[in-house]
């Protein structure tokens, strides 16, 4: 530890140095005054900002002029960024009322508010109350408007986004025990409703099992014989985010079945040689050579999940 | 419950569909956006592309998309990829369609009028390379699986002439049918349909007592057919929906019978004839739910979640096959001939928050939860090695109950600081119903509490720097039963360790993050995460859990066209445990301690750059991770009995992954582009390697099945053509 420790001491004051000197830009925009009346209408705003960054912005959902919700149907740029009537009369001394730039967290609430005024209800109508919201996460924290395509509806590009602000879960799809996100076949909405889930950890349904059991339906049971902590929560057990052990296991098998079995029939050895290689309760798949069934038996003779 | 499903497929779908012509006008502003069309400006195109990889054994991860087949084979092969769609922004209709044959979804497509319904089609595919070449003895997989003509067990297996090669996969594939139709201002209806399938082999371990342990292919073939239908209401002040929810599971390869392989075997010892699986039940769940939210002001919202599910299984049980010529005596009849078995879940969350200072906000949450099975323990024979039937062994049926409340504020001070905390209680029974060795019917309920605190504190922003600091505490008390207690007291020839989640415990964690940004153009992250459970335990089992989590980044993005970023990884698990030796019904019983360590360290650097404007566009990613698992034993107690234990394997695991890429505008619609990936990994497991010979006797002894870990270092190019229009 203490030479990975110094290493990203290093590699972290190494970056640092490369690092350029804060500029002052961006604070001085936001504290223009903003503006209070709407402009002429969206050729205003297009006039000047005519990149494809302002263009993308319109070109979606939100561009959608037939839909009378949608902000090309009202009031266009404005219908987000609020009154820009100054703005477009003099940009070097009024901003409009709101902007996204900055992502601090004593923002959030308004910036948030810009897009709930529409985006109210269906999988967003849990976000206000919810851990991201009393996070101080606000929409454009995750999503792009302003791109070609939203990295959040990216099913492949999605996790990245995430892991911005949970890095601890970065590495855990890096390892090979894992489930197939970096091949976009799982995304993390797939277990989780960032806007506010049913759930603990925001999860889409209303307990871990249930929400494990949408793919892995087959361990619902109920089962003849069952194993409790396989009922009680996946968890016990498994790390949906990736881990060193086979199966997504929390600790490698046989040792984590001895958290809770010792020496019920068998003997309780710690595995050591010289019977290391020879044991079948230590190689291949451990005590699941034998005790196959371990999320559940439907034999009259699995009593012991051996079948 | 299929009649259900039928029922609600006659009467659901077809009313759905009827609606669609009678489709109501935009909606106003404050109503449901599922129907959103995506951007117009994704531009249409399609590609065609060849690749060459060098390495039939390059496995690229554990997974597959539509190319892993072509992945799997030296030489050349094709891929694709097509994007097309429109949108006419006038009435708002828009449809799409995405194909891709290497990642992402194979095929999504939809077709909507923005505001008033859409319908998508999805259909996906991924493969999951279990191992690599994995050899066993059996001609042909299947329900039965037959040793070959002049196999003789326990001898035979040793030769590897008799072993067939081949890789343990299976593919899932999933086929969903999505609509969403606004009907009128506040009304909006859902309906999703979705077919999941897994089929391809798994290993499943066989034994006979305890003898002749042998590694199987079991055939999977999983189907499973989920329908959620959910109206939803919103308006300015109220948000509620109503869902049903139906999934079927159906397991087309539920039983597996084998010969043994491994063992010969004779009377008394083993019966010698079929051993017979059952590889799991049909299962069928409805769940009806609604969750919804009231704003009782600006505010102040009031927030519910309630369901009701019942689980149902009554598939007929599997016959004790018992070999009639070691075992003439034994009636193998079951008490039962299925489980009929019935599980209702029950969920109830209220929630209310609001923010009643522009500086403070609050959350209070009760939940409630609970598992409630419907049908009875079973007293079923046991069959002993000598081949008489008693009784004694019981199903258990299990319950769970949870209810828990929750209390959370925040406050925001000058300079961008907060501090937020909680408290959370959980209250856990769960009960266990059975009969006892004598036959007798006993029910018991265990009970655990959890109380949890934490605090979390944002640091007044010192210039660039952003500090967060988080901590955690949660202390479990638990009230066992006393039928609990009797089996896990000292003592007992059967005594077994307490199961961790019903251990006394205590859990710290301790979190920094910090930010710092060196003007618009580079970000540093960092955050330190400790965490260490310490568990009361009299008994054997585990004792205490630490983690230790460091990640440390930085973006660098120096002009518009250029973005670079790096991280590095560290995480570090010890988990420190008791057992036994098993000493023999005289002699006391030595104890050991293990300690088992995982350090995972990770390390990765991505680059984005448009390298010439307008023309050229390249990217990289290097990717590093490297894991060490340690399992050192010492014996803690000598009881006359010398503990067999020594120096055990350490395991270590590196993958690591080079990609580059780069696209070269060749006209306003002409793209070329090429990728190059190359992948290496390079495991070591003895938990595996040891059964790389079957010919040697140490392992031949213990499992009739060999496999590979899967290393491999391969390199694939592509090159593909993209035309947008």
């Amino acid at each position: 530890m203490k030479h990975s420790t110094a290493a990203i001491l290093a590699f972290a004051l190494a970056l640092a140095g490369l690092a350029q000197p804060a500029g002052a830009a961006g604070a001085a925009h936001e504290e223009m005054p903003a503006s209070t009346t709407y402009s002429d209408g969206t050729g205003s705003c297009t006039s000047c900002h005519d990149d494809a960054h302002a263009g993308a912005a319109l070109s979606g959902a939100h561009g959608m002029a037939g839909d009378a919700r949608a902000p090309a149907a009202g009031r266009g740029c404005e219908s987000c960024h609020g009154p820009g009537g100054e703005h477009a009369a003099d940009e070097r001394a009024f901003r409009v009322a709101q902007t996204f730039g900055s992502r601090d967290a004593e923002t959030a609430a308004a910036r948030v508010e810009a897009c709930t005024a529409c985006h109210a209800s269906g999988a967003q109508r849990h976000f206000q109350a919810s851990e991201h919201q009393r996070a101080d996460v606000a929409c454009n924290d995750c999503h792009r408007v302003h791109e070609p395509r939203d990295r959040m509806l990216d099913r492949a590009a999605q996790a990245e986004a995430c892991v911005d602000c949970h890095r601890e879960l970065r590495s855990g799809m890096n390892k090979y025990s894992r489930h197939p996100m970096r091949e976009g076949k799982v995304a993390c909405t797939d277990c989780h409703a960032p806007h506010g889930g049913r759930g603990p950890q925001m999860l889409v349904e209303a307990t871990v099992n249930e929400t494990c059991y949408r793919c892995h339906a087959e361990k619902r049971g109920p089962f003849l014989f069952e194993h409790e902590p396989v009922q009680d929560d996946c968890g016990q057990c498994h790390d949906p985010h990736g881990s060193v052990n086979d199966a997504l296991l929390v600790a490698r098998s046989p040792f984590l079945c001895q958290q809770c079995h010792n020496d019920t029939r068998h003997p309780g050895t710690v595995y050591a040689n010289p019977n290391f290689a020879a044991n079948n309760r230590v190689v291949g798949k451990a005590c699941q050579n034998c005790h196959t069934a371990v999320h559940g038996s439907n034999h009259p003779a699995g009593q012991t999940f051996r079948r | 419950m299929k009649r259900a499903r039928q029922r609600l497929y006659r009467a659901v779908v077809p009313a759905f569909i009827a609606m669609l012509p009678v489709a109501h006008a935009a909606d106003e502003y404050g109503v449901e956006d599922e129907t959103a069309a995506p951007p117009a400006d994704y531009t249409n195109h399609v590609e065609i592309g060849i690749g060459f990889t060098d390495d039939g054994d390059g496995k690229f991860g554990e997974y597959g998309s539509g190319l892993n087949g072509a992945l799997q084979s030296d030489g050349p092969f094709g891929f694709g990829s097509l994007r097309w769609g429109a949108s006419d922004p006038a009435s708002a209709q828009y449809w799409r369609i995405d194909a891709d044959s290497q990642q992402g979804r194979l095929l999504d497509a939809v077709w909507g009028v923005q505001g008033d319904f859409a319908f998508s089609l999805r259909g996906d595919r991924v493969e999951k390379i279990e191992y690599g070449d994995a050899r066993h003895p059996y001609p042909a997989s299947g329900a039965t699986l037959l040793l070959p003509a002049g196999f003789v067990p326990g001898t035979s297996i040793r030769d590897e002439a008799w072993y067939a090669g081949h890789n343990i996969a299976s593919t899932r594939e999933v086929l969903g049918v999505d609509g969403v139709k606004h009907l009128g201002e506040h009304w909006t209806l859902r309906l999703d349909l979705e077919s999941q399938s897994k089929e391809g082999e798994d290993t499943l371990g066989g034994n006979q007592g305890f003898y002749g342990v042998v590694l199987l292919p079991e055939e999977l073939d999983y189907r499973t057919d989920l329908v959620t239908a959910r109206l939803e209401y919103a308006d300015e002040r109220l948000h509620s929906t109503f869902e049903v929810h139906l999934s079927e599971f159906d397991n087309g390869a539920r039983r597996l019978a084998y010969s043994n392989a491994q063992y010969a075997g004779s009377p008394p010892a083993r019966p010698l004839g079929l051993a017979e699986f059952d590889t799991g039940p049909d299962n069928e769940l409805l769940r009806l739910s609604t969750d919804g939210g009231y704003l009782l002001d600006g505010s102040t919202r009031l927030a519910w979640f309630v369901d009701w599910s019942r689980g149902e299984q009554d598939e007929q049980l599997l016959p004790l096959h018992i070999d009639p010529v070691y075992y003439p005596t034994v009636s193998p009849d079951n008490p039962i001939d299925s489980l009929d078995g019935e599980v209702e879940r029950s969920s109830l969350r209220l929630s209310l928050a609001g923010r009643p200072l522009a500086r403070f906000d609050y959350r209070l949450e009760f939940d409630y939860r609970d598992r409630d099975a419907g049908h009875d323990p079973v007293a079923l024979p046991m069959l002993s090695y000598t081949g008489t039937a008693s009784g004694g062994h019981s199903s258990h049926v299990y319950e769970r109950e949870t209810r828990r409340l929750s209390l959370e504020g925040g406050y925001r001070f000058a300079n961008r600081a907060r501090l937020r905390g909680g408290y959370e209680r959980e209250a856990v029974d769960r009960g266990s119903e059975a009969f006892d060795p004598l036959g007798r019917f006993e029910s018991y309920t265990d009970e655990t509490d959890d109380d949890r605190y934490w605090l979390e504190l944002k640091l007044p922003r010192l210039g660039a720097l952003s500090l967060a600091v988080r901590a955690e505490y949660l202390l479990t008390d638990p009230s066992l039963s006393d039928e609990t207690l009797d089996f896990i007291a000292p003592g007992g020839g059967q005594r077994r360790a307490t199961p961790f989640f019903l251990l006394e415990r205590s859990r710290d964690v301790y979190a920094l993050d910090l930010d710092y940004e060196l003007g618009h153009t580079t970000a540093l992250y960092g955050s330190f995460e400790v965490v260490r459970e310490d568990f009361d335990n009299e008994t054997y089992g585990l004792h205490s859990r630490d983690a230790r989590v460091a990640d440390l980044g930085v973006s660098w993005s120096p002009a518009s066209t250029l973005s670079v970023s790096a991280y590095l990884g560290r995480e570090e698990y010890e988990i420190r445990q008791t057992g036994r030796q098993m000493g023999g019904t005289s002699v006391p019983y030595s104890e050991w301690l293990l300690v088992s360590d995982d350090d995972a360290r990770s390390l990765g650097v991505n680059l984005e750059w448009e390298a010439i404007e307008g023309r050229l566009d390249l990217e990289a990613e290097f990717a590093l991770l490297d894991t060490q698992s340690g399992y050192a034993s010492s014996e803690i107690r000598n009881a006359g009995i010398a503990l067999l234990t020594g120096p055990m394997p350490d395991v270590d695991d590196e993958l690591l992954r080079v990609r580059l890429g780069g696209t070269w505008r060749l006209s306003e619609r002409l793209d070329i582009s090429g990728r190059y990936l190359w992948e290496r990994r390079d495991a070591g497991d003895w938990g595996w390697d040891t059964l790389l010979d079957p010919a040697a006797a140490t392992t031949a002894s213990s499992l009739g099945f060999a496999w590979a870990r899967p290393d491999y270092d391969a390199q694939v190019l592509m090159m593909a053509l993209r035309y947008r229009f």
